[in-house]
């Protein structure tokens, strides 16, 4: 993925403010979120400016540059740490930063502080002057304002930094959640475009041979549809979707109200096909009332063509694959468990126990539901780590191998090379070589 | 009475004292103990402490930041002492770092000694391109390039650094010293610098030996 994430494609204002306004109130410190190069794009209502300390120094222009580079820094030194970056800015104060990063992309941060972790004492006032002197023309006036500056203690500076690092960390979860989203949307409309595609030539074809009858009929592509929902196959079903959407969006493309009002006809459908199977009732009820909330939420074609693929989605997993539920649940559990501990050593038995399972009964799961083993798994999570390292970082092949959990370096490659066909040095040198189906468009 | 008091300045640095440790130095300098004792005894060795302590993550970051404050209150209070080092001439010395961190106890250090004792230090920072240090030689015309490096991977930017001063006929100009973990004195030799720093403390050592001053 090479294109650059602006920090307004994952956080919306509405979420920040609440939020920089709430630290503020909680701590009494200003709290502010600034871009890559340091600018502040967002502060905290009850705290639009900064202190009068900051506002001398940022009165001037060498101090406002000042200022802006050492935020810009501490950005990306936290981003770089990848953990809260307390540090003492140009002036001489005390503030922290969290580094909000998507994608491994660092794209902002939330700065705060602002403060004195020490009682001023005379070298403070020595420190003030030497500090600022070159920007700042009356220092004893500056020395009156760092009288006011707040004094909190370094283990509250350290509280306070990580609980804005928590805070950073779960927004860009959920910013990530939000680009997945867009990005899942997209797919499906590239998805639904060559359905589309498919349609006029093969309607082209059907003209040019007169033979009308023998396409399938829309109603057909409906039982088509249900049929595939109610036996669980997810992906035929979303295939046959997909062709339905094809029409639809053919037929009411330019009136979506009525656009809206098919989709509407196909929850009912799908709902009717639940009870008729005799599912819960209530749960199905329950099921399409969030679904149909989206719905009416939905305006554009895209959301709503969206909103349905989700819906199917869903009645595959909650109605027609319940036995499988439980060992999915597992299997999700100890996937997370690999793309979070790759980078050690890990064995069978530490991994079953901490699903709760012993270790025979999980690789009988992973045979029959995935057919491969754990460690096929482990081993397969941590190539496409090393590989990514290989085409993006500067480490070397030791590196590599000690972050992606091998302490034998000649180990790594021979797993590699069994794995990719070729050796990480190689692999690193000429991309060229690599497998076919790796190449994501480099040249 | 002076081990005392060498001891209570390291202690006051870990506790982020800085009042403490400045009158403990104020005081040690009136019995006529030298600049130098207090640095080599109580100074440098504390300020080493908390950065490895730091590094394996024993302490937290704001104790290092207090620490460092405590450090740099002793320097100041140790001013016009150092001042009074009889220079060859005061020198001028460019450092960068090619991968640093910002909160490098040791570098602070070095800086600020440097800067008490009347040499005029320009900091380039960290992730410096070759092309920043020829650009600064040329600005600035000092005696010395200080480089320092942290990894293996940025090793060759030294040499390419080197190089460049070379072609701009920069090179003959100044004394190059350089150091960082990776660094080794042979790779000191083969890339043509002037002197090798093992770590933060001999480069301070060679870059103010080098001017004349080290009387042991």
């Amino acid at each position: 993925m090479g294109e650059r994430i602006e920090l307004e494609q994952v956080l919306d204002s509405g979420v920040m403010q609440p939020i920089l306004d709430n630290i503020t109130k909680a701590t009494g410190l200003r709290s502010v979120l600034v871009n890559t190069r340091g600018d502040e794009l967002l502060a905290p209502q009850e705290f639009r400016d900064e202190c009068s300390f900051c506002q001398m120094i940022r009165s001037s222009k060498k101090g406002r540059e000042k200022c802006q580079g050492s935020y810009m820094r501490a950005g990306r030194e936290a981003a770089k740490y990848a953990e809260p970056y307390i540090f003492r800015c140009h002036a001489g104060l005390v503030s922290f930063a969290a580094p909000l990063n998507v994608f491994e992309q660092y794209i902002g941060a939330i700065i705060c502080g602002q403060v004195l972790m020490w009682e001023p004492e005379d070298f403070f006032w020595i420190e003030v002057e030497e500090m600022n002197r070159d920007h700042v023309t009356d220092v004893d006036v500056l020395i009156e304002k760092a009288k006011e500056l707040k004094v909190i203690s370094g283990e509250k500076v350290e509280a306070i930094a990580y609980l804005l690092f928590f805070i950073a960390n779960h927004l860009m979860k959920t910013g990530m959640a939000t680009l997945k989203h867009r990005r899942e949307m997209a797919e499906q409309q590239a998805m639904l475009g060559a359905e589309i595609l498919k349609k006029k030539v093969l309607e082209q074809t059907l003209k040019e041979l007169a033979k009308d009858e023998s396409r399938e009929s829309e109603a057909d592509i409906e039982k088509r549809f249900l049929r595939e929902v109610r036996l669980g196959n997810s992906f035929a079903a979303l295939e046959a979707l997909n062709e339905i959407l094809a029409e639809m969006l053919d037929e009411y493309g330019g009136r979506p109200q009525l656009f809206k009002a098919r989709v509407l006809e196909l929850l009912v459908l799908l709902w009717r096909g639940a009870v008729e199977d005799r599912k819960d009732r209530d749960e199905v009820l329950a099921f399409n009332q969030t679904y149909l909330e989206e719905v009416s939420l939905s305006t554009s074609l895209e959301e709503l063509s969206f909103v349905l693929l989700k819906t199917v989605e869903g009645y595959i997993n909650n109605f027609y694959r319940k036995r499988k539920i439980k060992n999915t649940k597992i299997i999700t559990d100890v996937l997370n468990y690999i793309c979070e501990n790759f980078d050690r050593q890990l064995t069978l038995e530490e991994i079953a126990n901490k699903v709760y399972v012993s270790p025979y009964y999980l690789s009988h799961i992973f045979k029959k539901e995935l057919g491969c083993t754990v460690m096929d798994c482990l081993t397969k999570t941590r190539m496409e780590e090393a590989k990514r390292l290989l085409k993006t970082s500067d480490y070397n092949v030791v590196e590599i191998a000690k972050q992606v959990g091998y302490s034998n370096p000649g180990h790594f490659s021979k797993v590699f090379k069994r794995s990719e066909g070729i050796p990480p040095l190689k692999f690193k040198a000429n991309p060229s070589k690599r497998k076919r189906g790796d190449e994501s468009g480099d040249v | 009475m002076n081990l005392v008091m060498f001891k209570q300045i390291r202690q006051a640095m870990r506790d982020g004292m800085t009042k403490t440790a400045m009158e403990l130095t104020e005081d040690l300098l009136k019995r006529g103990v030298s600049p130098k004792e207090i640095i080599d005894k109580a100074l440098m060795p504390t300020a080493y402490e908390l950065g490895e302590k730091y590094q394996k993550r024993e302490i937290p970051i704001t104790t290092v930041l207090l620490g460092s404050r405590a450090m740099l209150s002793c320097l100041h209070a140790m001013k016009d002492e150092l001042s009074k080092i009889n220079y060859v001439g005061k020198g001028r010395v460019v450092v960068g770092t090619v991968a640093g961190d910002l909160h490098d106890l040791g570098k602070t250090l070095v800086v600020s000694i440097l800067k008490a004792s009347g040499m005029e230090v320009i900091d380039l920072g960290i992730d410096v391109p070759p092309e920043d240090f020829v650009a600064a030689v040329k600005e600035y015309q000092p005696d010395f390039v200080g480089m320092s490096c942290l990894l293996t991977t940025t090793l060759c930017s030294i040499k390419t650094t080197i190089d460049l001063l070379e072609q701009s006929a920069l090179r003959s100009k100044v004394k190059i010293i350089i150091g960082g973990t990776p660094v080794t004195e042979k790779f000191a030799k083969t890339v043509g610098a002037d002197f090798y720093a093992p770590d933060a403390y001999s480069a301070l050592k060679t870059l103010l030996g080098a001017e004349g001053i080290e009387s042991e």
